[in-house]
Order: structure tokens, then C-alpha cells, then sequence
């Protein structure tokens, strides 16, 4: 095992533990830089667990006033309307209808939209036309042609 | 929705409770079955849920916070949520797996909560935890066994040590060391993917090396002004 697989599979926990612990230990024996990698990560280890206020033993709590506190929460909760999904949409429920009209308002005013362009778009090739009609009248053939009879 | 009609056998609420009871081919937990009473409007069964799980979520509070009145909070805040999320709950998963992540989640969210309000102050080590934890490392030993003297130093340590992390990297390093959960079962809790958690125990223990050097460091330079002072 190469030093850097072993501080690797120590970080992992218990998945480490459970399948390559020995191997780890085998190779921190004969490696110095291991061996001080992991007493230190066995250290933080003992540390991390120690973190808990002994004397905040759970035993120490009474059942029967930590259920009246979370009957109380409850209670509080259902009366504030907090905490269903059911509340959450009746809470904004008002601002879902305006979302809903303002989606239905811009709808329609698309839909106007484009059924404008698409009348403005099926009278353009008139217009087209004419433009096209008033080119072929000032094309520089007919001024020529123009230029020709007038001389003619 | 579950029915309770075919559930073979019935028990009352804090009575001695089978702990399978068969119910169309699907086994049905006693678990599930007080969730259906609760479901129900059953509120007897809600505390009958809560009196057999709230050790569970206790140690999972105080894993995370030192203060009394902190734990009890989070505790009651699980519960509540589990209450109005019971609805949600399916069966497959245990209760207590479900509620245990209901529980880190606030436990999570309350360290954030106290970092975005800076209130985790570093204070440095003093000489008894300072001379400790450097005969601690002397030794370079695999297994460390601490007397009730040393619990209550190592404690004091731990907490200096968590309150330089990020709530990302105490959550990981508390969910792998302290409850010894396995990379897939904090993916679970967190609903983080695999490679993330993976990612982020790395760096957690590179950032609690780096609190410990921070801690040790300004122990050094404290050690070096008095020095300096009887210099004087």
C-alpha cells in the first residue's frame, strides 16, 4: 500500500475501517509519515466524538415535558398555518391567481401579437408589388428605353 | 395511504409491539403501523413514535451543538417537521432513518444559520489542552483511550477545533467519525451524491488539519510572548 492510498482510505471512515484497516495499520508501522498521519487522525477521531456535553446526557431529559414542548410546537405550527404543503399553497394562493392571470394576460397579448404580424406579413407581398411595380417604371432599362425614344 | 383492515395482528399504543406485522405480502413495521394511526389523527401514537425515537435524534443533536436549550430545540423542531411530513414518509426506508435525516438537516441548517451570524468564536487552546493533545501526538498511537479526566479536555478541544470548520465540513466529519455512517448512508442523509461526500470528508480533514495547526500555532505564540516578557 503507497502512503497516499493509506491517508486516502482514512478519510473515509468506516468504509475504510471495515475492509483495509489492518493493511493501513500495517503499512503506518513501517512508515513514520503514516504512522504520525494517523495517530493524529485517530486523535481527531477520539476528539470528534468527544464533542458532546456529557452532562446533556440523553437520559438526563424528561420524556414527559419534551412531549408537551413538541405538542406545543405542533400546535403552534397547525395555528400559524406553517409546515403542510397544503398551508404553503393556501398562503400563496393569492399570488398564484396573479401569476395565473398574468400568464393568461400575456398569452393573449402573444397571441395578438402574432396574429398581427401574420396579417401585417400576408399584406406585405401587396405592398411588394407595388414597390416592385414602381421599380420596374424607374428601372434605368426604362429610363434608357426612355432616354431612346426621347432621342428619337 | 395505508389500510389498516388487514393488519393481522392489532396492539394498542405502548403496548409490547411486534416489530413485523404482515400485511398484504408487504411487511408492515410497528413503525408504520403507529404512522397510520397518526395519519389518522391518532395523536397517542405520534408520542409513542416520539418516546421510542427520541434518544436517536438526541445524540444526533448533540453530536452538533453543546447547549442544552440548542438540543432541545432541534429535537422538537424534528419532531414537528416529522409530524407534518408523515404523509410523505414511505415505507421501505425505516422511521428511524428517515427522522435521523430530518434531524441532521436541522442540525445542518442551524450551523448555518449560526455561521452566517459569525457567532462560533475561536478561542485558543489553553496549557492543559495545549500539553495534552501534544502528549497525545507524542505517543502516535492507533487507539485512544481517554480517561473521564481527558474526556472533559478533549472536549473543550473538539469544540475550539469544530468552531474554525465550515457547517459543510463539520457535518461530514461528524456524520463519518463521531456516528461512524458509512459514505453511502451520509449521501443518504444529505442527498449529496457519493463522490461529493467523498470530496468533502477530503477536504474536511485537510480544513480540521488546518484549524489544529491554527490552534497549535497561536498556542506557540503565546507560549513565545511570555517567554519574551521574563526576557525582559
Amino acid at each position: 500500500m503507497k502512503c497516499r492510498q493509506a491517508v486516502r482510505l482514512m478519510t473515509y471512515g468506516r468504509d475504510a475501517e471495515s475492509a483495509v484497516l489492518s493493511n493501513i495499520q500495517e503499512h503506518a508501522a513501517s512508515c513514520p509519515k503514516c504512522r504520525r498521519e494517523f495517530a493524529t487522525h485517530s486523535l481527531f477521531k477520539s476528539l470528534l466524538k468527544e464533542f458532546p456535553d456529557a452532562q446533556n446526557d440523553q437520559d438526563a431529559w424528561e420524556e414527559t415535558r419534551l412531549i408537551n414542548q413538541v405538542r406545543a410546537r405542533i400546535r403552534a405550527n397547525k395555528e400559524n398555518g406553517l409546515m403542510t404543503w397544503e398551508s404553503a399553497v393556501i398562503s400563496i394562493r393569492g399570488w398564484l391567481f396573479a401569476f395565473a392571470a398574468a400568464a393568461i394576460l400575456l398569452l393573449a397579448l402573444s397571441g395578438q401579437l402574432a396574429f398581427k404580424q401574420n396579417q401585417s406579413g400576408s399584406a406585405a407581398p401587396q405592398n411588394e408589388d407595388l414597390i416592385s411595380n414602381n421599380t420596374l417604371l424607374n428601372s434605368p432599362r426604362d429610363f434608357t428605353s426612355d432616354g431612346a425614344d426621347n432621342a428619337r | 395511504m395505508l389500510v389498516n383492515q388487514s393488519i393481522e395482528t392489532t396492539f394498542g399504543v405502548g403496548s409490547a409491539e411486534p416489530e413485523l406485522v404482515q400485511f398484504n405480502a408487504m411487511p408492515l413495521t410497528a413503525d408504520d403501523f403507529l404512522i397510520e394511526k397518526t395519519l389518522n389523527g391518532d395523536e397517542a401514537a405520534f408520542e409513542s413514535l416520539l418516546r421510542k425515537h427520541h434518544k436517536r435524534v438526541f445524540s444526533i443533536a448533540r453530536r452538533f451543538f453543546r447547549s442544552r436549550e440548542t438540543v432541545e430545540d432541534i429535537v422538537q423542531e424534528t419532531f414537528s417537521k416529522a409530524f407534518f411530513s408523515l404523509a410523505s414518509y414511505r415505507r421501505g426506508a425505516t422511521f428511524e432513518q428517515w427522522l435521523a435525516k430530518i434531524a441532521v438537516n436541522n442540525c445542518y441548517d442551524e450551523l448555518r444559520r449560526r455561521k452566517k451570524r459569525s457567532e462560533s468564536l475561536i478561542t485558543d487552546l489553553s496549557d492543559d489542552e495545549e500539553y495534552w493533545l501534544e502528549s497525545k501526538l507524542s505517543q502516535s498511537a492507533f487507539d485512544i483511550h481517554l480517561s473521564e479526566n481527558e474526556r472533559e479536555i478533549a472536549a473543550e478541544i473538539s469544540g475550539k477545533l469544530l468552531a474554525g470548520l465550515s457547517p459543510e465540513d463539520r457535518l461530514v466529519l461528524t456524520l463519518l467519525h463521531a456516528e461512524n455512517n458509512s459514505i453511502r448512508e451520509i449521501a443518504h442523509i444529505t442527498g449529496w451524491s457519493e463522490a461529493k461526500v467523498k470530496i468533502r470528508a477530503f477536504r474536511a480533514r485537510h480544513a480540521m488539519r488546518k484549524a489544529f495547526a491554527r490552534l497549535r500555532k497561536a498556542e506557540e505564540r503565546k507560549t513565545v510572548a511570555i517567554q519574551g516578557d521574563k526576557i525582559k
